[in-house]
C-alpha cells in the first residue's frame, strides 16, 4: 500500500469541508459515504459466497429502532444506534443459525434472507401507527435541530466528518476480516463446507459470525442514515430494492477488480462465479470505489427526498 | 408438483384471509414467515419425501 498517497488522500478528504462550504455538494458526499459503508457491510459476507437478500431489512431495522427509541422514550441516538445494531445482530442470528444449522446455502439462502427484508418491509408498512407506514418517519428535532446529545446537527460539515469517521471503518473492519482466522475459515467453507468442516472448522459458527458482523455494520448504516437525513420511509431504508442495491456495487467490482490492474494480487478471480458460487474475495479497496461509484447515482436518486 | 399447487393455494389464501381481518400487508408477513418456517421443517418441498 502506498502509505504517503494514502495520508495525503485523508488529510484532503478531512480538510474537504473547512476548504469548501457548498451544502448541495456535501450533502451528496455525505449520502455517498453513508450508502458506501452500508455497501460495504453487505460486501464484509457476500465476498465468502453468502448472498444475502435480507440487507435491506437489517438496514431496516437500525434505521427505524434508532428512530422509535429517540421519538417514543427520548433515548439518545448515541445510545440508540448501538441498541439498533444489537437488534439487527439479534435478528441475523435467529436467520442465520437455523439456516446454516439446517446447511441452506446458495439460492435456498438467498430467498430466504430475501424474505426476511421483505417482512421488515412490511411489518414497518404494516405498523403504520407506530412507523409512519409508507408515509414515513420523522425523528423529532431537539433543540433547534442542532444537539450533540441528539445527535443532530444543521451543519453538513458535522456530518461529514461523522459520515467520513463511519466510511473509514468499512475498509478498516475488511482489513481486519481479511487477516484473521475468520477470513481463513470461510474461503474453506466457500470452496467446500464438508472439506472445511473435516480439517475441524466449525461451519456453522463461522458462518454467523459474518453474517452478525455485517448485520450489525448494516444496522449502523440504517441507525447514521436516519440521524442525518432526519426521515425515513419504508422504501428508502428497507426491502428488497435497498438489498439489491448494497449487492450491486459487490458485483460490479467482481466484474472489473481494479485491484488487478494496479496490484495483482496472488489470487485469481473468476467473473462466472460472482453471484452465489464460491467466490475468491475482491479486496477492500476495489469494493470500496465500485461502491462509492455507484453511490453518485444511488445519491442522486434520493436526493429528492432528502434535501433540507 | 402437486406440493407446489398446494403451496401456492395456501399462500394465496393466507394474504387474502389475512386482509379480511388484519392490514393487508400482515397478510404478506404470515406468508413469508411460514414460507420461511417450510424452509426449515421441509426443505425439501411440502409434500415431497425426504430421500
Amino acid at each position: 500500500m502506498n502509505w504517503p498517497l494514502c495520508a495525503i488522500a485523508t488529510v484532503a478528504l478531512v480538510a474537504l469541508p473547512f476548504v469548501y462550504h457548498g451544502a448541495y455538494p456535501l450533502h451528496i458526499l455525505v449520502l455517498i459515504l453513508i450508502w458506501s459503508f452500508a455497501y460495504t457491510s453487505w460486501s464484509v459476507m457476500g465476498r465468502f459466497g453468502l448472498v444475502s437478500l435480507g440487507h435491506g431489512g437489517f438496514m431496516g431495522i437500525g434505521a427505524y429502532v434508532t428512530a422509535l427509541l429517540w421519538n417514543y422514550w427520548h433515548l439518545t441516538p448515541w445510545l440508540g444506534i448501538p441498541v439498533a445494531m444489537l437488534a439487527a445482530a439479534v435478528m441475523a442470528l435467529l436467520i442465520g443459525y437455523p439456516c446454516f444449522r439446517f446447511r441452506i446455502t446458495g439460492h435456498y439462502f438467498a430467498l430466504l434472507t430475501l424474505a426476511l427484508s421483505a417482512i421488515a418491509l412490511q411489518v414497518i408498512t404494516a405498523t403504520r401507527d407506530v412507523t409512519g407506514g409508507s408515509l414515513g418517519y420523522t425523528p423529532e428535532r431537539w433543540q433547534g435541530g442542532s444537539s450533540l446529545y441528539a445527535l443532530q446537527f444543521l451543519g453538513k460539515e458535522t456530518w461529514y466528518l461523522i459520515a467520513l469517521g463511519v466510511w473509514a471503518l468499512g475498509p478498516l473492519i475488511l482489513w481486519r476480516v481479511d487477516r484473521s482466522m475468520l477470513s481463513h475459515a470461510l474461503e474453506a467453507i466457500a470452496e467446500d463446507e464438508d472439506a472445511a468442516a473435516a480439517i475441524g472448522v466449525n461451519v456453522t459458527v463461522e458462518k454467523l459470525k459474518i453474517t452478525v458482523l455485517s448485520a450489525t455494520m448494516t444496522g449502523l448504516a440504517g441507525g447514521i442514515y436516519c440521524q442525518y437525513q432526519m426521515f425515513i420511509s419504508p422504501d428508502t431504508v428497507s426491502g428488497i430494492a435497498v438489498t439489491l442495491q448494497m449487492e450491486r456495487p459487490y458485483s460490479a467490482g467482481f466484474m472489473f477488480p481494479l485491484d488487478q490492474l494496479s496490484a495483482p494480487r496472488s489470487r485469481s478471480w473468476r467473473p462466472s462465479s460472482c453471484a452465489f458460487g464460491s467466490a475468491p474475495a475482491p479486496s477492500a479497496g476495489t469494493t470500496l470505489s465500485t461502491a462509492s461509484c455507484w453511490s453518485w447515482s444511488s445519491s442522486f436518486c434520493h436526493r429528492a427526498s432528502s434535501v433540507r | 408438483m402437486f406440493g407446489g399447487f398446494v403451496a401456492a393455494f395456501l399462500f394465496a389464501e393466507i394474504i387474502s384471509v389475512s386482509g379480511l381481518y388484519l392490514d393487508q400487508e400482515w397478510g404478506y408477513v404470515f406468508a413469508f414467515a411460514l414460507f420461511v418456517v417450510l424452509m426449515f421443517l421441509r426443505p425439501q418441498g411440502l409434500l415431497a419425501r425426504r430421500s
